[in-house]
This record gives structure tokens, sequence and C-alpha cells, in this order.
């Protein structure tokens, strides 16, 4: 007679299961957790959703670049257990997730999918011990191009032989991009001319230094700067990409700042909403096809922008060869302003 | 005299029907790459608009432009722009209004989300051109399709056809009368043998060949008119493409002047467009900018900016792929010009004035050549396609791997070969050879009719079992009929006949196959064999009569006999690393992998054809050679390894491009035929020799039959172990998977070593 039970609980089941997709399913709950408000990426994550019409509730916590602040949304995080946390950039993600290492389970979280996206080296910051998953409750999403692909792409719009560096002594990213781009160059033929970045007496590097930087650059024959993706870098930007200039120097820039909103001439970057919607796809993998999160990938973006910045082409008189009209986007003539 | 003259006009239709379609696929790769250009630009619209996370149908300004590009271009039917919501997709643009909001089923959206770049295919409407859009994250949002206007092309290709047949049957009657105006003459002079067969070789081929050229200029003139408009369309399209990029650079504010790159664009573009012959720009003031190639037509010119923009077409177009036809025309005459002679073989043979008092013994075994010729035929001619016919049945879903799939059938002809043999030639002895060539033809017959039908996967095991067991009832029929006309001194002479026959349809019937699958499909090739087979049946009954000769029985096969050969060390060395493994590699790599892998790397059916033709050449050129040293220096053992190892170490090239992980590559295959071609060339005959010279010393007397089984076993191995190896590992590890068991072979083969005496 056993069989019999097990066969009515099966139907019941059954049948439960069917009432309850026939109904409104219960939209899933994200919580976003970000450092400096709702930008591209956290747009471009939450139209994803939108546009496959997953019914979803997305809950958002900024830190304002306040690092301090962030603990305090993971333990939010920890209490009201959404279905899935997403973790802007690498603060936001180690203190969310911590280092694969060193996860201390009191303070971290260990049970809910954590999926981070805009962090520059996951490997390197030990958020996953290597691309091809974590192997634990952690996936994410990469946005930066490797060095070799950067420049490679810069060879199709000019021929260079040295590339100029600004090396920040301040920064650990600094150095492995540094070596990266050495590597990168030797194998174009082109040499690489190392500026380090004088620092005060804080020990940050001196934005007064930047002009001096580029007279010594420009002195040593460089034809092309590659500018890392450098917190420095980025915050000054303006001062750099106009120093460059004066010295009619090409700017390469490995993130889309330079490029959009200085002076830099051209980059090969993932824009930050093709970021945001490319890790929404990964999100949707654990949510809805219920993927385990530490076999997944992390992947890049297939889609890259070739972005050229017109005026500075203009000032240069270094225009992009016909090829490139195709697959660019321009900034700065009104065509495709991000 | 009918025989030869319906040989003639049989090549010339069939060089009319070759042209007509070149004709065909010239005009739909212009119209087709035409519309892509401009389905190009619809497409980059919906891409851009998809990248900033925007679904096909809410991108409004597309509803306009489809209008605007069927209505630039006749050649359109219609386009659809179709978008996909996360549920479902469903129509959200095209040129009939009747089509909006239509939805597509699951199916033909998961068709065509997988399309990547522009794919061309067949809907019940005719040609379509597809491509699909995805979003940032790689997923698929929408897609568009255009249909081409068939009706126009149709029109356009009647045209063609009608100006080509009138001529196409003018030349066919000047050939047809001077053929017969000549043979009359020669019969008045009175020559005859050898002589009147070169003779008459000659003047056929001349007519044919003098026929066959006419028709071609002709219609050379033909297609370039009627391509011409086409030609020019294309090259106007591409004008207004470039000259839009150039204004658009303008706009950007760049001067055309200082514009980097445009020489290597227009290189470019002559790459992608072979019919475009030369680009230039010139600037307002009229200074060339940049210009490649040199005009062949007038120049169509398009403002670009402030500059003008000129492209030529390349008249020379038609001609160059005209020429490209040559060499399959060449082929159709190289196999007319072998059937040719051995019609004349057949046809003198009979002729009451050739051979004036000898024995008629001798006329049927010089006419038993012909119906055998074409017997074999039939099996060479699908040689070269079988594993891409089989291919297009298999769906991967019947518990097999769809490469195991494709390996099945071939196998299952091979096993049924290898059992029916020696029944076929107990049964030739029992109940003649004339009824039983009749069995084998009508097996045959029936199984070839079946392969051109089915319908179903399942279908093709039984067909295929039906070819073989034909195939080995025929040519069992035929050796035995040999045995009958020669004595036990002619019967060396006679071999070679049959072995020049088996040899002479290999090579003619891959290339010949090829050639007809390529212009008409696979399935009329099937059609043409099961015609070929019951020719094959009329000739011999023609020449042989209807007496059933019983020859004297073969030996007999026995299981006694095998397990004595094969307990002696130095035979089963010899079999199981030479012989076996050797019909692996032919049955596993060149009738199963190469086909595969060839169709993959875009060859036509007729350059596949060729390819498996050279490894036949190869082993034709290379047999006699090995044959001579072998007896002359008596290097049996040491040709048997040279051999194994070049084909093993051919096999290894695969091993390349495994470790590389890519697809196949085309210098693999060639290095395997080619290794494989002058390995087996140099091996086979020595082993053979080799093999008996053991067995008699162990006092057998079918050894050959026990060596022909035995490779037969490994002729039903090879597509197994090619297909299990393709599964897991890829075309190179297929291939590296076949080598090895190659040089593993030739290892066992050492052990085939005299040993040395104490």
């Amino acid at each position: 007679m056993r069989w019999r039970w097990r066969l009515l609980l099966t139907l019941l089941l059954c049948g439960l299961a069917q009432t309850s997709a026939a109904a409104a399913p219960r939209p899933y709950h994200v919580m976003l957790l970000l450092f400096r408000g709702c930008e591209e990426a956290c747009q471009g994550f939450q139209d994803y959703f939108r546009r496959q019409n997953v019914p979803v509730r997305f809950t958002l916590r900024d830190a304002a670049q306040d690092k301090r602040r962030i603990a305090g949304f993971v333990a939010e995080a920890r209490r009201t257990r959404p279905d899935l946390v997403v973790a802007w950039g690498t603060s936001v993600a180690l203190e969310a997730a911590g280092q694969w290492d060193a996860v201390d389970p009191a303070r971290h979280i260990t049970d809910i999918p954590v999926v981070f996206m805009a962090v520059t080296d996951p490997v390197r910051s030990r958020l996953t011990p290597s691309l091809d998953g974590s192997g634990r409750n952690v996936a994410g999403t990469r946005y930066l191009l490797s060095a070799d692909e950067q420049l490679r792409a810069a060879r199709m719009y000019l021929d260079f032989r040295r590339v100029g560096f600004l090396y920040n002594p301040a920064e650990p990213n600094s150095t492995i991009s540094l070596e990266e781009v050495r590597a990168a160059a030797s194998r174009l033929g082109a040499a690489l001319v190392v500026e380090t970045l004088r620092l005060d007496a804080g020990g940050r590097p001196d934005p007064a230094a930047i002009p001096g930087h580029f007279a010594a650059l420009a002195a040593a024959g460089v034809d092309l700067f590659y500018a890392s993706p450098d917190s420095f870098i980025n915050s000054r930007r303006k001062e750099i990409t106009a120093a460059a200039l004066a010295h009619r120097l090409p700017v390469f820039a490995a993130a889309e700042a330079l490029v959009a909103q200085a002076d830099g001439l051209f980059g090969v970057v993932v824009r930050y909403d093709v970021m945001g919607r490319f890790t929404a796809r990964l999100a949707l993998r654990i949510l809805q096809e219920g993927q385990r999160p530490g076999s997944l990938p992390v992947a890049l973006p297939r889609n890259f922008s070739y972005l050229i910045n017109l005026r500075t082409a203009h000032l240069l008189e270094r225009y992009p060869p016909l090829p490139l009209l195709d697959v660019a986007e321009f900034v700065d003539n009104g065509e495709g302003t991000p | 005299m009918v025989l030869l003259v319906a040989a003639q006009c049989l090549a010339l239709l069939l060089l009319g029907a070759m042209l007509l379609d070149k004709h065909h696929s010239l005009l739909h790769e212009l119209i087709l790459s035409r519309i892509e250009i401009q389905a190009e630009e619809l497409e980059a619209s919906l891409r851009t608009a998809a990248q900033t996370g925007l679904r096909p149908d809410e991108v409004h300004a597309l509803d306009a432009m489809v209008h605007r590009l069927r209505d630039a271009d006749p050649a359109i039917a219609a386009i659809e722009v179709v978008a996909f919501d996360g549920r479902g997709a469903r129509i959200a643009f095209a040129t009939d209004a009747k089509d909006v909001g239509a939805a597509l089923s699951p199916a033909a959206w998961r068709d065509m989300g997988a399309v990547r770049g522009f794919v061309r295919g067949q809907s019940a409407f005719g040609p379509v051109i597809v491509a699909a859009v995805h979003d940032a994250a790689d997923e698929p949002v929408g897609g568009l399709r255009v249909r081409v206007a068939t009706d126009r092309l149709q029109r356009e290709e009647n045209v063609v056809a009608r100006a080509l047949w009138p001529r196409l049957m003018a030349a066919m009657t000047a050939m047809m009368l001077l053929t017969l105006g000549l043979l009359a003459w020669l019969r008045a002079t009175n020559v005859c043998g050898v002589a009147l067969r070169r003779r008459v070789m000659a003047l056929a081929l001349t007519a044919t060949l003098a026929a066959g050229l006419h028709v071609a200029w002709h219609a050379k003139g033909v297609f370039e008119a009627g391509l011409l408009p086409a030609l020019t369309s294309k090259a106007t399209m591409v004008a207004d493409l470039v000259a839009g990029k150039l204004a658009r650079a303008e706009a950007l504010g760049i001067p055309l002047g200082k514009l980097p790159g445009v020489g290597a664009y227009f290189d470019a573009l002559a790459g992608q467009h072979p019919e475009i012959a030369a680009l230039r720009l010139d600037d307002a003031d009229g200074m060339t900018l940049a210009r490649r190639g040199e005009a062949s037509e007038a120049w169509i010119e398009r403002a670009a900016g402030s500059g003008r923009l000129a492209v030529s077409a390349d008249r020379d177009l038609v001609a160059r792929h005209l020429g490209e036809l040559a060499i399959d025309v060449g082929i159709v005459l190289l196999v007319v010009a072998v059937v040719f002679r051995e019609l004349l073989g057949a046809l003198i043979g009979t002729l009451p004035v050739a051979l004036p008092g000898r024995a008629g013994r001798d006329e049927r075994l010089q006419s038993l050549r012909l119906p055998l010729f074409l017997f074999i035929l039939t099996e060479e001619m699908s040689r070269a396609f079988l594993p891409l016919y089989i291919q297009s049945f298999a769906s991967g879903g019947h518990y097999l791997g769809s490469e195991a799939e494709v390996g099945l059938p071939i196998a299952v002809y091979m096993l049924c070969f290898a059992l029916a043999t020696p029944f076929a030639g107990r049964w030739a002895d029992r109940w003649g050879t004339a009824r039983i060539f009749a069995v084998g033809t009508g097996l045959t017959l029936a199984g070839f009719l079946w392969m051109a039908l089915a319908g179903s996967y399942w279908e093709l095991l039984p067909a295929r079992a039906l070819c073989a067991w034909g195939y080995a009832t025929g040519t069992m029929a035929c050796q035995r009929q040999l045995i009958v006309l020669t004595t036990q001194h002619e019967r060396a002479r006679g071999l070679a006949l049959f072995v020049g026959a088996i040899g002479v349809a290999a090579i003619c019937g891959s290339a010949l196959g090829g050639v007809l699958a390529g212009q008409f499909g696979f399935r009329p090739v099937f059609a043409v064999s099961a015609v070929l087979a019951l020719l094959a049946l009329g000739i011999f009954r023609l020449t042989q009569g209807k007496a059933n000769d019983h020859g004297e029985a073969g030996p007999p096969l026995s299981v006694a006999e095998i397990r004595a050969l094969l307990a002696n060390r130095r035979f089963a060395a010899l079999m199981l690393g030479g012989a076996i493994p050797a019909k692996i590699a032919l049955a596993g790599f060149l009738f199963f992998l190469v086909p595969l892998a060839l169709h993959q790397l875009d060859y036509r059916p007729a350059e596949i054809g060729r390819a498996v033709m050279v490894y036949f050449i190869l082993v034709a050129a290379i047999n006699p050679l090995a044959s001579w040293l072998s007896d002359r220096h008596g290097w049996r053992l040491s040709l048997t390894l040279a051999g194994s190892a070049i084909i093993g170490l051919g096999g290894l090239a695969g091993l390349g491009v495994w470790l590389a992980n890519g697809a196949p590559a085309a210098w693999m295959i060639w290095a395997g035929i080619l290794t494989l071609g002058i390995g087996t060339g140099l091996a086979s005959a020595p082993m053979q020799a080799l093999a008996t010279e053991i067995g008699a010393r162990t006092g057998a007397t079918s050894v050959a039959v026990v060596l022909r089984t035995l490779e037969r076993l490994g002729s039903v191995i090879g597509p197994l172990w090619a297909g299990l190896w393709l599964g897991m590992t890829g075309w190179g590890g297929a291939m590296a998977a076949i080598g090895l068991v190659v040089l593993a072979g030739t290892l066992v083969c050492l052990a085939a070593r005299r040993e040395a005496r104490p």
C-alpha cells in the first residue's frame, strides 16, 4: 500500500507546482550594493531584467564612495536574505564576500549568491582563485581587456614605437599593469618608457608633477601614451590628457572616462551599461537556471567599444583610418556621447 | 555505333547542364551578395539598437527602412524584422503588412537565434538571407530575413537557357553527322584491330571536344550579356556603400585628403567582392587620392562628400568562372575517353571484321571489361560524398553520436560485403555466372534506387546492405567468368584486366560522381548508379551471352585454414600489423573522414571527388614500381614496413591539428591523402607477395582469400574507429588515432621478419 501513498503524494506535489506556476511567480529580490551611486552599469543591470520580462524587486544601497558604510549594507543583506546580492567594484565585493582564502562566516555573505562587477582584477584581488569559477557562492564578470588586446587594437589606428607609461608606486594595481603592458609592447616590437609618479609628503602622487612627467616622456621620443586603469590617473584625467595634448602625444586609455570625459584620443573599452547587462545575464543564470555561482566562469563581454575622441583627433590631426569608422564610436562630436 | 554516339551526346548534354548550372550559381552569387550589402545596413541598425538595450520592435525607424530597401532592389521580394521579448518571437516589421505580428514557432526562432553573421538558406518561397541580432550580453533579441524574388531569377535563367539549348542541339547534330561519316569512311579503309580502335577513339574524342568547345565559347558570350546587368548593379551597390562611408567621414570633420587607410580599405573590398575590378577616389579638384586595380568596364561614379568615388565591375568574372568549370569539364572528358576505350574494346571485340580467325573466348574476355568497369563505377560514383549524404539524415539522436551515425552505414556495407563474398563465389560456381551477375546487378539496382529515394536514416542501412551484396555478387560473377574464359597460364593477364578495370573505375568514378553531385545533388547520382548497373547487365548479356558458364570451383574457404595460417607467427603479424590497419586507414580515413572534413572546409563535391581520385592515381602509379622492386630485390617486408610507416606518419599530421585544438586543416587532410596513396602503393603488392610466400610454406592453398577476408575486417572497423574518435577528439584526433593504429601495426609487422637461423 505504501506505493499508493507515494503516488498520491507525488500527484499532489505536481498539482501544487502547477498551480504555483499558473499564478504570477514570486518576484526575485535582488540587492545591489553600490559604491558611487546607480551609474550606467547599475542601470543596465536593472534594465536587462525589465527587458527579459523577469519579475524582480531591487533594493539599492549606495556607499557614496565611503568604504566605512559598506559593512552595514552587508549586515543588512545577511539579515534580509535577498535571492541575490550584486557587488559593484573591488572594495564592495571584498567586503561582501571576502577573499576566497580568508572568508569570515560571521562577517561575509556565504549562503546567498554574490555577483560582482566593475572589479579590475578578480584573481589578484583574491575574490576568486581562478577565472574558471570561484568554487563558492561568488560569481562575477570582468570588464577590462588584456594589455595585449588593447595594444593590438591601438595599432589599428596608428603605429607606435615607444609607449609611455606613468607608474604609480602608491597603487599595487599599477605594478601589475606595468608588467602586463611591458610584455605586450615588446611582443608588438615597441619599447616601453616608464615615468614614476612623484609622491608628496603623504605618500600620494603629486598632481603638480604631471606636466614635468609628460615633458620627460616627450623628450624620450614617446609616440603613444598608455593610460593604465589607475585611480589616480582616472581622477586626474583632465590634467593628464591636457599635458599629453600639449606635447601632441596621443593617449590610449584602458578605461572609458579618459576618452569620454577628457581629451584622451582613443581606447577599447567595455561600456559600463554593457557590463551591467552582461552581469544581469549571469545573475539570471543563477536565479532562473539554478546554476551554481562557483562553477560559472568570470567572463568578459564580447562587445567592446572602440572609443574615439574626434575633437582630440582634430587637434592632433591624427584621423582614424577608414575601416575603423565602421566599428568606432565617436565621442565629443554629438554622435555617441555616453 | 549507337552506343558510341550516345556516349558523345551524353557528354555534350552533361556539358550543357553544367554550363547552365554555373550560370545559375553565378547569378545567385551576384544577386545574393548584392542583397547582403543592403541587409548589412539593416543589421547594423538593429545591432546598434540592441547594444544600447533596445529590442528590434522598439526601433520605429526600421519600418521605413525595410520599405526603402525593398523598393531600391527589385531582386528583393520581402524583408521581415523579427523581435524576441524573452517569451516569444514575432515579426515586428515587414514589407508585407499582413506578415506583421505573426509569431515564429519556437523551433524557427531557435534556428534564427543560432545564426552568426549572414546565412543563406532556402525557404518555401526560394532563397533567403538570415541574420540574428544579439544584445550586449550576447543573447539573441531579434533577427532579419530577406526573401529573394525567385520569379525574376527564373526569368533571367530561362533567357539564357533558351539561348543555349538550340546551339547545343546544333552542335550535337553536327558532331553526330561528323562521327558517323568518318566512321563509314574508316570502315571503307579496312583498318582493323588496335589501329582501328585508336583511330575511332581519336575521331570520336576530337568530334566531342570540338562540339564541346564551340558550345562553351558560345555560352561565354551569352553569359556575359546576361550577367552584365547584375554585375553592374552589384558594382553600383558597392559604389553607394563606399561613397556613403566616405561622406560620413567628411561629415565627422575628417578631410578626405587626410583620411588614412583608404587604399587598404579598397584592397579589402576588392578581396571581399570579386566582382569589383577597380576603385578610385578623387578629391573636389579632380586629384586622385587613392586607386586600386585596373578598370575593365566603364567607371560607375558617385559623389562621396566633396570628392568623387568611381567603381569598375570586373568583366572577366564570367570567363574566370568558366575557367574554373574547365577542370570539371576536363574530368568529364577524361571519363568519356575512358568509357570510349572500354566501349571500343567491347565493340571491336564483336565487330566481325576486327579479329578474324580468333577464338570467341578471347573476344569475350576483352569485352568482359566494359560491364565490369560500369558495374564497379556504380559503387565508386558515390565514394566522395557518401558520408555527406548520410550526414544529411543523421540526427544524433539514435543513441549514437552523430559521427558514429555516419560511420555505421559505411561499416554495414563493408561487413555485408565481407560476408557476401565467399557465398557469392560459391553461388557463381553452382548457378552459373550469367545468372549470378544478373542477381548482383539486380541487388545493386535495388540498393541504389533505395539510396536515391531514402526518406530516413534507418533506410540507409538496408539500402547499403543491398548494394554490398550486389557488389560482392556481381564482382565475384565477373571473376568466375574470367576464370572460365582463361586457361591457367592466361590467368595472370586476365587478372590484370580485372584489376585494371577496378583501378580505372575507382579513379573515374569518385571524380565523376563528385562533379555530378556538385551539379545536380546527391540523389540523382544514386539514380545514375542504378542506371549504370542496368547498363552493365545489358552489355554483359550482349557480349557474354546467356550461357551459364560453370567455372571450376575455387578453393573453398575453411575456418580451419584461416586458423592454421594465423597460427603462423609471421603470417599473423603481417595480417594484424599490415593488412588490417591498412584497410582501417583506407575505409576510416579516405572513405569516411576525408569527405566530411573537406566538406567542412568548403570544398565542393567535385573537388572532394578529385581529392579522393588523387589517392587512386597515386596507388595506380606507384603499385607497378613497388611490384618491380619487390620482385627484383626481394624487398617484401621492407617495402611493406616502409609503406605502413608512411601511412602512419601521415596520420600523425592530425596530431598537430588536434594539439592546436582547431578545425580540420586542408594541409592535414592532403598530407593524409598523399601519404595514404604513396604508402598503399608501396605496401600492397609486396605484402600480398609476402603473404603468399609465407602461406605457401605452411601449405595453405587459399592465402589470397584469407588475406582479402581479413582485410575486409579492417574495412568494417575503419569507419567505426574513425567515428568514435571524431566524436571524442575532433578531426585531428580521429586522424591521429588512425595513424597510431597503422604505426602500431608497423611495429607488429616487424615480427614477420624471418627468424635468424641459429
